[in-house]
């Protein structure tokens, strides 16, 4: 059965793509047909747009006192911190568009490497909605000294899965993947091999995301080791 | 600060202007506070959210891209997924959708002082939302509010999954349909 979906199918399934109700499956499905498909593209927008405004009507309520100090010092808290943000929107859009690779791949499709994958990218993080959201999320991997060496992207839906870009200068060889659970069991997931700095390996996961502690990528035969924490 | 565009504020916030993040938490905390307290239920795990949420929009002020919508709902929509990913890991019940319903149609419009454009979309929206069935009203305010696949919504409301879908893409059709229309009169 051919997974390529037409106009037609996909402005049936259009609307729950802009609520973020789809399964990654479909979503991997409709995510093919708009890179090629500026009318349906539109039809997203729109409906994406109804669906963040639908939140406008929840009625606003004053948080309690000291809401506001709160806040700031968790922030401040969060600068102390070493700085381990993304350095440019540019290479957020890189790998959030590796990502869409990987859920497209998955199901036994292609996606065709067009000018209009930026594009596509940004369609797709606006119905995923922003920011780490409950279905998808990113955690930076830190290697030796705290430093950030690549992310950890992952999805949470019916399979889970992960997917880890390894960005770190003069890194290279094998590296056995594994996850904590919050009740500090061990699952192995595989192995990746990394290159002159640069890999990446996806997988579905047995676990529910929440119940994740910790990634690790640890190198065999040697004590380089990266981590996530969830 | 009350004349500064939510964007430069969200830039601020972003590059440590601690002015800009505290006029964007006096701006907004109403409207994150009471969305999140709308779908959680309770004021504490509600007053997480929120705080949750405004730290997410600082770790992710400098990947914002207006072209995907406004500041307003941007936040809320960090919101609303902070709110979602709580309820799921404290296995909470969620305000019953017909209360969400409730409280929604029952809202004041925002002033354009507090939201700008969205104001008038919102006030557009509600009435607009106003107009369909109830089970269509139903199905949205549980996909849009609290996450909810068709599937579940099937399962939650006994309902055939194809009825569900059919219900949600029926009301979100409908809605553009409609909100089309209002903006060329």
């Amino acid at each position: 059965m051919s997974n390529e979906i037409g106009c037609h199918d996909f402005a049936e399934i259009a609307p729950e793509l802009a609520l973020g109700t789809m399964t990654g499956k479909e979503r991997a499905r409709s995510v093919e047909h708009l890179a090629g498909c500026g009318s349906c593209r539109k039809l997203l927008d729109d409906l994406s747009g109804i669906a963040d405004d639908l939140l406008l009507l929840a009625p606003p309520h004053e948080p309690p006192i000291g809401f506001e100090t709160r806040v700031l010092e968790r922030i401040h808290a969060s600068r102390r911190r070493p700085q381990r943000r993304l350095s440019t929107a540019r290479v957020a859009a890189a790998l959030v568009a590796a990502a869409i690779l990987l859920v497209v791949v998955s199901v036994g499709a292609v996606l065709r490497v067009t000018s209009a994958d930026r594009e596509l990218a940004s369609s797709y993080r606006r119905t995923l909605a922003v920011a780490n959201g409950d279905y998808f999320a990113t955690k930076p991997l830190y290697g030796r000294g705290g430093k950030t060496g690549g992310y950890v992207f992952s999805y949470q839906g019916s399979p889970s899965w992960i997917f880890v870009v390894v960005s770190q200068p003069a890194l290279s060889g094998r590296f056995k993947v594994q996850l904590e659970t919050n009740g500090e069991r061990r699952v192995a997931l595989g192995t990746m091999r990394v290159e002159h700095g640069k890999g990446s390996w996806g997988s579905a996961v047995p676990v529910d995301l929440h119940d994740i502690k910790e990634v690790h990528l640890s190198r065999t035969g040697a004590r380089e080791t990266l981590e996530a924490e969830f | 600060m009350w004349s500064v565009s939510d964007e430069a504020l969200l830039a601020g916030l972003a590059s440590g202007d601690e002015e800009a993040a505290a006029a964007l938490v006096r701006r907004f905390q109403g409207r994150i506070y009471g969305l999140a307290l709308m779908i959680v239920g309770d004021e504490r795990t509600a007053e997480d959210v929120a705080q949750e949420t405004f730290v997410k929009a600082w770790q992710h002020a400098d990947a914002y891209d207006p072209r995907r919508g406004r500041v307003p709902t941007w936040l809320l929509a960090i919101a609303r997924n902070v709110a979602i990913d709580a309820l799921r890991m404290r296995r909470s019940e969620p305000l019953d959708p017909q209360a969400i319903l409730a409280l929604g149609m029952a809202s004041k419009d925002p002033g354009p002082e507090e939201l700008g454009s969205a104001a008038l979309d919102a006030s557009r929206l509600r009435d607009a939302l106003a107009r369909l069935p109830s089970e269509q009203q139903r199905a949205l305010v549980m996909a849009a509010f609290l996450g909810r696949t068709a599937r579940e919504i099937s399962e939650l409301d006994n309902v055939p999954l194809g009825t569900v879908k059919t219900r949600i893409r029926t009301a979100m059709l409908k809605l553009r349909a409609m909100l089309e229309v209002s903006h060329e009169q």
